[in-house]
């Protein structure tokens, strides 16, 4: 009879002589579930990278938005008046010509 | 495994999400028998079950945001527990060269039954031979040691097993190859111990 070929080296005929092993009933250790839950219960929540930078994203959202707004609140005047005058008064080609 | 199929483990997650300790447990409870399979299998030596059964729990309930519910989640469990003990084997040193002095008597029969091709064992040989399977698996390295007893001795496929260790099947058929060469030598070596 042919043998199958796990058996043709004696490492195969080893682990088949080792599976015969019966499998020993488990158990959970007296106090072992009640001691994993409460040690994971109370452990804090571990922070990932993409929990701190959704966290810190937000708030870079808000930090930025507010520097937006003062931003232009000090420069609102600049931004509403037409910019004619001043440019005529730093335009160097203009105040030579005045002053000639 | 009446009692798997009554156990709603969405029902417990979601339980477990919002910190109830008492779904937390049940959850312990249900996966304790397939954590310990896992971790009695490849349990790294002076490194006691309890206590990495422990740390993959603590893992698992760490992870728990991660769960994306596309593998069941025993599966992703024993992943965990996989991965777990690969970290704890890589962390430990290899064992000195393994000698034919060093097999019991029980070890020593067995040894020689397979190295001259006898093939049926007594029921009691059995638990020498996984003696002596441990012992020839703890010359090998982690990750050789984790493929072995996966594919020969808990006779999981090659998927299976990439599916558990995140190693792609080339991989885990290249890393079998090599372990079972290196095994090969070694009995050649314990079999001229043997006659000499």
């Amino acid at each position: 009879m042919k043998r199958p070929p796990r058996l043709s080296t004696p490492w195969g005929r080893l682990t088949e002589a080792a599976r015969q092993v019966p499998t020993p009933h488990v158990e959970v250790p007296f106090g072992f579930s009640a001691r994993v839950a409460a040690l994971a219960m109370s452990a804090p929540p571990r922070t990932t990278w993409a929990a701190l930078l959704d966290q810190f994203s937000w708030r870079a959202l808000g930090v930025s938005a507010i520097l937006v707004a003062v931003s232009l609140a000090f420069s609102y005047s600049a931004i509403t008046s037409t910019g004619e005058d001043d440019w005529a008064l730093s335009d160097p080609l203009v105040a030579m010509a005045e002053a000639s | 495994m009446s009692e798997q199929s009554t156990f709603d483990i969405d029902a417990c997650l979601a339980r477990v999400r919002q910190l109830d300790q008492a779904a937390a447990r049940e959850l312990v409870d249900e996966l304790y028998p397939l954590v310990i399979r896992i971790v009695r299998a490849h349990l790294p030596r002076r490194v006691a079950e309890e206590d990495l059964a422990q740390e993959v729990f603590m893992k698992m309930f760490a992870r728990l945001d991660q769960f994306q519910g596309t593998v069941p989640f025993p599966h992703w469990v024993s992943r965990i527990a996989v991965t777990t003990c690969i970290d704890q084997l890589r962390a430990q040193r290899r064992r000195p060269e393994l000698r034919w002095a060093d097999l019991s008597e029980h070890e020593a029969e067995v040894l020689s039954s397979v190295l001259s091709d006898q093939t049926a064992h007594a029921p009691d040989d059995a638990l020498a031979a996984r003696e002596l399977v441990n012992k020839l698996m703890s010359q090998l390295a982690a990750p050789d040691r984790l493929v072995l007893q996966l594919l020969d001795l808990e006779q999981k496929s090659v998927a299976e097993v990439a599916s558990l260790t995140g190693w792609n099947r080339a991989v885990v058929k290249v890393r079998a190859f090599r372990a079972r060469r290196k095994l090969q030598k070694l009995f050649q070596t314990l079999k001229r111990q043997e006659n000499s």
